[in-house]
Order: C-alpha cells, then structure tokens, then sequence
C-alpha cells in the first residue's frame, strides 16, 4: 500500500488559488524530491500536508497510510506518523527545550498505548541523538529555537525527527541557511532514517541537497502544479537550465 | 520624616469620618474608569465579627480570618521579628496615618472598619520567609486587614502573602511596608480567592536609601479584584521592583494600579506585568510614574502585556508618566494579543493537543514574569499560575 497518497489537491488562501491540482504517491523507503521556483506552493503544500489552519482545501485527498487525513487537526497527523521540518522553525521562548521534545514524544507514544518515557532514559537519548548531529548540550537547554543560529535551528528540526520516528517525512527546504558541513551532517540524520518503510518528501530549491539525500523520483513544482516528474537526472538538469521553462509554461 | 503621633483609633476615626463624606468611587473617578465596582457600592457589608481565635504552631506564621489578627497563643517568630498590635505601636500607626493617600476611598472605606491591625518590626536579616495567610469567608461581610511592617536599616525579609477563601464577601487589606536604608523586602503575594468575592487592597511601600522592594504577585481568584501598589522611592538608590500576573476568566475585573513616584535622585523602578484573559474577563492595567526635578539619573521602566483567548475579553492599559527631570531613562510598553498561531502549529504538528499546546504557550508567558525568582517566592507564585492553567484553559 502507498505510504502517503496526494490526489488532485486544490488549495487556496483566502480567494487565491495556490495548489492547483497535485497527484503524488509515495511509496514505503521512497525518497521524493519536489523543486521549483520561489512562490511556486512548496511550502503550501507541506503546511496542508501538515494540516495548517488557514488553507482552504477546496479539492482532493490526502491519504496516509490508505486514511484520509483531511478531517484531522495537525497533531493528529504528527501522532499518524507524518513530519515537518519547517523551513521557517518557529521560536518558541519560555517552552524549555527538553519539555518540548519530551511532551512531543509522550504524545506519541500515548496515542501508541506506550506510557510516558522514562525521563532520565529520554535524556540520554536526546543526548546521544544531538550529539550525532552536532548539536551542543547548552541548546538542549534553552528555549525552543530562540537564539538559534538558522543553521542550529535546521538541526533541531532534524533532531526532532529523529526523536519522533515518522513514517512520513516532509523536509521543507532544510538545506536552506547551511553550511556544506552541516548540509552533510543533517543529509546523515536524514539518510540513518531511511529505514525500509519511511517515506521521504524533500522540498529545495536547489539541486545542491540532492548530491547527499539521493532521490528515487524528483517533481517540478510550477503555479501549485507538478509539471514534470523523473529521476534524479532531472534535478541536474533543472540546475543547468533554471525553471525559466517550466514557469514560462505555467 | 518626622510626624504627628496619630493613634490607630484615631486613624481609624478620621478615617470613618472621611469614608461618612465621600463613600465609594464614582464612575467619573480617573483612577476607577475601567474598574465598575457597581456591585460593591450596591452591597451593604457588614464587618466581621472579631471575636475569633485560632491557634498554629508553626513558625513566622501569622493568620487573619475576615480581616481579624488571630490572637495565636504560643505564637512564635524567628530572632528579628517583633509582632504588635497596631493599637500598641504608635509610631506605626503614626506612619500609617501619614503614609495613607488623600482622598482614597477604599483605604478610608477599609480603616473606618477596621478593628486593629499589626505592627511589624523586623531588626535583622530573616532566613525563614513569613506566612501571612488571610482568609475569609461568609456572604455579604467585608474584611480589613491592616499591617504595617518596618524593616530596620540592613534588614531583610521574605514574606509569603495568601489571600483565601471564600463567600460574596469584600476583602480590602490595607498595608504599608517601610524599608529602610540598605534594607531588603522581598514579598511574594498571590489573590486566590473563589470566584464570587470581591478584592480592593491597597498597598503602600517606602523606601530610604539603598533600599530593594521586589514584589510579585499572582492575582488568580476572585470576581472583582484590584490590586494597588504605591510606592514612594524617597532617598537615592533605592530600587523597587514590581511583578504581576493577573488571570481572569468568565465576566471577572482584574485591576493592578501602580503608582511609583520617584522622590529621590538615582533611583530605579521596574515593572512587569503579563495578563491572560479568558471568555469575557475584562483588565485594567494603570501604572503612573512621577518623577520629580530634583530626580535625577531615575531609571523606570513599566512593561505590560495581556493575552486575550477570547475575542470578548477586553484589556485596557493605561500608562502615565509624569517627569518633571531632564536627566533620566523611563520606557514604558504595553502589548495586547492573541496566542501566536504560528507557535500553537509548530507545537501542533510534533504531535501535541491542541489544549495541550495552547497551556504550554500560556505557561511560557506567564512563567516569563516569575521563572528567574528564587524559592520559596518562585514556588509560592507558580502554584496559582499552573492550578488556573489546568483547570481555566481548554
Ligand atoms: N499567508 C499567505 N497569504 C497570502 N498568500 C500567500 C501566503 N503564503 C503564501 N502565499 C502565496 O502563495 C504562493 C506560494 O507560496 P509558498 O508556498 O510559500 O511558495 P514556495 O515555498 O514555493 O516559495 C506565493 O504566491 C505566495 O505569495
Ligand atoms: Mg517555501
């Protein structure tokens, strides 16, 4: 069964049409890429997967796991197993960082029927996991993304993936506000979770990412359409060429 | 300052004549334009009854039931803490006498009534924080406690203040707290009173030289509830600091006045106050600083904001400075808005309920103002603020 299905999906912001009919199906250990051009719905598009308020979804379907999930608010989603990383991480000052990350995965691992995790073990965890992605123990500490670096806050992002076990995970152009060392470092975070079964949907505007998360299908995203999809040729030959001929089709 | 010796009966009698006058505020009153008290005017209270006695072993511990000092037996203090009936000290009900603003209703209102008070001496630094728990209950009575407490110069206390109970009754505390040169007050008060009482304290503080007032209140309980702070920063270098958080709910009145009038050059005042409002609560935040010529080098900054979670709860800021200076830093702020929807997503989509996330943001705001305090006071304070979060927000 596909692991997350998306099936003519119209979004619009207020009266504006952004998503203008999307078809795409992930399968189990895939890894998708979509690339276009700044304005193109991107970032739309992961936020109505994600389940923002504020999207009109006047057509289509979502399905995770063979489920809609058009009636159900974002956390319910997060608890299907579906993630963002935000390309924008939202600060959060006051919300200790390690409440944050033990909150999200109690959340999990309630719905899951699991008990709350044992707060020394979840310490070491996170730990262990910050430490392989270069994140500093005094981060862990602070305030959820306040006075991350844009850097420090992709990490956290992929932390927080790493610590929830999606099933479905959405980058949002991480690769965006990296350094080549710490492009390298969250592409490792990314590439120790493709188990069998993740799903993957990499979002960027540059092919650049794509040289260290190795994509089995790229998608060219123009006006809130999927204008052209193959493999990963076809990232390359978007960074040799431009979007100049796929906006001028749109 | 040197004043007239003023007995507490007298006091008491000027008082009651005044209040005989003027009565309650009107609605044209400046300082009460957002604050309806209709429902207090309409309300004849009776005094309490002052025979009452109670007992506690514990420590530092002074109780007031409906505004009457429990005559504890066996009633014990740590070394520098000397308890007195107002009515015994008459230097401090001479200071009182002195110390309570013209024309101010409720002060009159609440010493006209009152049978006695307290008179706290404290000589020296006190480890052990003092427990001053008032406690009321019974309808249509009103309560007034009145305590005034001295720190001599080098002093320093830790004062835990509760205010409990409940019955459509009226609490209107009246207290003054005098601090000395070099000395410390650091006083921690939290209003959780049940939803149908009515609460208008007024609170004066003055402070000589090298003087630290920190304040922090949590006003959580009550129907109507006001909240009154004047201080006087009368010698150089003296700092006060004043932190509230009020929470309203239903069709509540929060009201936290603040005066600080600045009567000495190199002086600092801070202020911080964070509101929450729910349903159709409404606030007032009022907070005047008057800094006189001879003033200089004050540093007073005043910084409010209020979370509304309900399109009909209402906030209403009022920030006054009045600086007659020209060699000085004052900042005031005020804010009013929604939770952030951007924060409740980014906690939504790691897999956090809607509530849930809506109670961290709240807890993030209001632990803003009372997170960086040390135990005991941080503790005493952030009980109320999560007992309200649990059980007022969904
Ligand atoms: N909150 C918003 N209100 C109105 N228009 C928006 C809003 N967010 C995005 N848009 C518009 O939607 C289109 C797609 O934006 P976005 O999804 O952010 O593109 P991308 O991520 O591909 O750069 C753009 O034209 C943008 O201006
Ligand atoms: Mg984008």
């Amino acid at each position: 069964m596909p692991l997350l299905e998306i099936e003519n999906l119209h979004a619009s912001i207020g009266d504006k049409p952004i998503l203008k009919g999307i078809n795409l199906t992930i399968n189990p250990s895939e890894i998708h890429a979509i690339m276009g051009p700044n304005g193109s719905g991107k970032s739309t598009l992961s936020y109505v997967l994600a389940g923002r308020d504020g999207y009109e979804v006047t057509d289509g379907d979502i399905r995770l796991d063979g489920v809609s999930v058009m009636e159900m608010e974002a956390d319910e989603r997060a608890r299907a197993g579906l993630f963002l990383a935000f390309q924008y991480p939202v600060e959060l000052p006051g919300v200790g960082g390690m409440s944050f990350l033990r909150g999200a995965v109690n959340a999990r691992r309630i719905e899951a029927g699991l008990g709350e995790i044992d707060h020394i073990a979840f310490v070491k965890t996170v730990r262990e996991a910050a430490n392989k992605l270069g994140i500093k123990d005094d981060m862990l500490k602070r305030a959820v993304n306040v006075g991350f670096s844009g850097g420090e806050k992709k990490r956290y992002e992929i932390l927080q993936m790493a610590l929830l076990e999606p099933k479905m995970a959405i980058l949002d152009e991480t690769d965006s506000g990296l350094d080549v060392d710490a492009l390298r470092i969250v592409s490792e975070g990314v590439n120790a979770l493709k188990t069998d079964d993740i799903g993957v949907l990499v979002i960027t505007h540059y092919q650049r990412l794509l040289d260290y998360i190795i994509p089995d299908h790229v998608h060219i995203l123009a006006d809130g359409k999927i204008v052209k999809s193959g493999d990963k040729t076809l990232a390359l030959e978007v960074e040799k060429s431009g979007y100049g001929e796929f906006t001028n089709a749109a | 300052m040197p004043h007239d010796v003023v007995s507490f009966e007298r006091l008491a009698a000027d008082a009651a004549s005044r209040y005989a006058d003027n009565g309650w505020p009107g609605s044209k009153d400046e300082a009460w334009r957002f604050t309806n008290i209709n429902a207090i005017r309409k309300t004849e209270f009776s005094p309490a009854d002052t025979a009452i006695t109670g007992t506690s072993s514990e420590i530092n511990f002074i109780h007031f039931i409906n505004g009457v000092h429990q005559p504890i037996d066996n009633m014990s203090f740590n070394d520098g803490i000397i308890c007195q009936k107002l009515t015994d000290n008459a230097g401090l009900s001479s200071a009182l006498a002195a110390a309570i603003p013209h024309g101010h209703h409720v002060a009159d209102f609440a010493l006209a009534h009152a049978s006695d008070g307290l008179a706290i001496t404290i000589d020296q630094v006190v480890d052990n924080p003092l427990q001053m728990i008032f406690d009321y209950s019974g309808d249509g009575i009103s309560s007034h406690p009145v305590v005034v407490i001295k720190l001599l110069p080098g002093a320093d206390l830790t004062i835990l203040e509760e205010h409990k109970g409940d019955g459509a009754g009226l609490s209107a505390p009246v207290m003054l707290f005098c601090v000395e040169e070099g000395a410390k007050l650091h006083h921690a008060r939290r209003l959780i009173e049940s939803d149908q009482r009515y609460h208008l304290g007024l609170n004066l503080v003055q402070q000589k030289s090298k003087s630290v007032y920190s304040g922090d209140m949590v006003m959580a309980g009550g129907d109507i509830t006001r909240s009154e702070t004047q201080v006087s920063l009368m010698e150089a270098d003296a700092q006060s600091y004043l932190n509230a958080v009020y929470l309203g709910r239903d069709a509540q009145m929060r009201d936290v006045t603040s005066r600080i009038d600045h009567d000495a050059p190199d002086c600092q005042s801070f202020q911080r106050i964070h509101g929450v409002l729910d349903n159709q609560s409404k606030a007032v935040f009022q907070g005047k600083v008057k800094v006189e010529r001879y003033a200089q080098k004050t540093d007073g900054n005043q910084m409010s904001r209020t979370l509304i979670l309900s399109r009909e709860a209402e906030a209403n800021t009022k920030p006054e400075l009045e600086i007659y200076a020209d060699d000085v830093t004052c900042s005031h702020g005020a804010t009013i808005g929604e939770l952030d929807s951007d924060q409740l997503f980014y906690l939504m989509s790691r897999g956090i309920g809607c509530d849930e996330a809506r109670q961290m943001l709240i807890e993030a705001f209001l632990m803003d103002v009372v997170d960086a305090l040390d135990d005991p006071k941080r503790e005493w304070l952030i009980e109320p603020i999560e007992h309200w979060i649990k059980t007022r927000v969904s």
